[in-house]
């Protein structure tokens, strides 16, 4: 296997070339995802179609 | 989980350049430098700068832009997809042209529910009006 680093100035992705593929690796500014699964009981019965909620911070 | 803002937007640009220019790579594969998540969509955050509404359309534009070379690129691109994958990450998913996925996945579309936006930078209402 080859690999062969590229150096460049990026700040949210790695670079890098492995027997001619580039692997770009996404490391960007994050949020907090909580999923929430069969939610009809910590939501109003109203709303009961609702089975998956996300709440992103 | 990763979010797509206009810097992380403009590194990929640069490198998809980059990599199409090089004619000893042959493909490329995305992964999420995350463990157990890909990318949540846009960064909402940049919402909060928007002045006129012309301000909006312009990152939505720069970013459909963006994703319409990753779609046309003419190296296959894969995407290693493990953990969650909402909004804009799903633009990603469906624009690329294969996928590796693992077990545990969850896909979900349903940002829009908490967001008055369209998802993934608008582009899967440009994509309907093709």
């Amino acid at each position: 296997m080859r690999a062969m680093s590229i150096s460049t100035n990026l700040k949210h992705l790695k670079y890098k070339v492995v027997d001619n593929v580039a692997v770009l690796t996404l490391d960007s500014p994050g949020v907090k995802v909580y999923i929430i699964y069969n939610s009809t009981s910590f939501i109003n019965n109203s709303i009961n179609k609702i089975n998956l909620i996300f709440i992103v911070i | 989980m990763n979010v797509l803002n206009s810097e992380v937007m403009y590194e990929i640009d640069d490198v998809l350049k980059n990599i199409e220019q090089n004619s000893a790579i042959n493909s490329i594969i995305f992964i999420s430098g995350k463990p157990g998540c890909f990318v949540a969509g846009a960064d909402i955050n940049i919402i909060r700068s928007f002045k006129t509404p012309e301000d909006g359309y312009k990152i939505a534009f720069e970013a459909q832009k963006i994703f319409e070379k990753i779609e046309k690129s003419k190296k296959p691109i894969i995407a290693a997809i493990q953990g969650s994958c909402l909004g804009g990450g799903l633009e990603v998913y469906n624009l690329i042209n294969l996928y590796i996925l693992f077990l545990q996945n969850i896909f979900h579309y349903y940002s829009h529910f908490y967001l008055i936006d369209v998802d993934g930078y608008g582009l899967s209402l440009s994509n309907c009006c093709k």
